[in-house]
């Protein structure tokens, strides 16, 4: 069988494609799903969107921390700077910039 | 209650709410499950979007507004889960090697081969469907599903249209570019099986 007509015969495979049969359990499966009671939310969540939470919750202190941490020295920079700047005022040393 | 007895009428079903279902259940089931099934190539899977389908068809029952026919609105939402359920798929995909660490048996099973079968084809065509099906794992979601509910389904173009949202012409244009890239899929998986 050449190529082209190869291909042609796989896709007219689909006319060969009979409708499979539904589970019959799966009506009853259905009903019950539909009247259990509700699970609740922290159970319904997969293994791998728990992951990602904390994941996200772990990312999220430690650029919390970088921001605190960074912002706290920055204040002491210049609170050490404002501090340098009011003693040299008060015993009237100059300073070059 | 009225608006759902009046629906019921509309359907031309009985107005007890377990019945309505049922014959539902009984009339459509087999079509939404075929859906699934060409879409998502696993019978357990398709089993899973089949009982979504229905929980959410029977939660959202009284929203049918009747603008269209009711199979249209229960193959657009066993399309539409499907789809979600293949992205889910992907992204568990892409964690399997994260939870196989934890959970060994559950990350083996994601990684599963993808040689599928369909259980209402006849054995002599087996071997070519099987072809077929894994050109069909290749397309992308519109193609995918264009080509899936008019090929393989047979639903005429203007249910796919409502179905998927889109308008003739552009299932039209999706169904020529599938069979387009079957082609193409099915041309390579030739040269592999003559080497």
């Amino acid at each position: 069988m050449t190529k082209d007509n190869w291909i042609q015969y796989v896709l007219n495979s689909t006319e060969h494609v009979h409708e499979a049969d539904v589970n019959p359990l799966l009506y009853q499966n259905i009903i019950n799903s539909i009247h259990a009671p509700k699970q609740s939310t922290s159970l319904r969540l997969s293994y791998v969107t728990k992951w990602a939470v904390a994941a996200s919750v772990c990312i999220a202190l430690n650029v919390f921390a970088f921001i605190h941490c960074s912002t706290h020295q920055h204040r002491q920079h210049e609170n050490a700077a404002i501090n340098e700047i009011s003693n040299s005022m008060n015993t009237g040393t100059t300073y070059s910039y | 209650m009225f608006t759902f007895v009046s629906k019921c009428y509309l359907l031309n079903l009985n107005s007890s709410e377990d019945y309505t279902f049922e014959m539902l259940f009984s009339t459509h089931s087999k079509k939404v499950f075929n859906i699934a099934l060409n879409m998502l190539q696993r019978i357990e899977d398709a089993e899973d979007v089949t009982q979504e389908v229905f929980i959410e068809v029977h939660k959202a029952l009284h929203t049918f507004n009747g603008q269209s026919q009711i199979s249209t609105w229960l193959y657009r939402i066993a399309v539409n889960k499907s789809l979600d359920f293949l992205k889910a798929k992907k992204r568990k995909k892409r964690f399997a090697f994260i939870t196989h660490l934890f959970h060994p048996e559950t990350g083996e099973q994601l990684y599963e081969s993808k040689t599928f079968t369909h259980p209402g084809i006849a054995l002599e065509q087996k071997e070519h469907a099987k072809y077929l099906y894994q050109a069909i794992d290749t397309l992308n979601e519109n193609q995918k599903t264009a080509f899936v509910l008019s090929q393989i389904e047979h639903l005429p173009q203007k249910e796919i249209a409502q179905i998927m949202n889109l308008n003739e012409k552009a299932i039209e244009s999706l169904i020529q570019r599938a069979k387009a890239n079957l082609r193409i899929r099915l041309g390579d998986i030739y040269q592999q099986r003559r080497k």
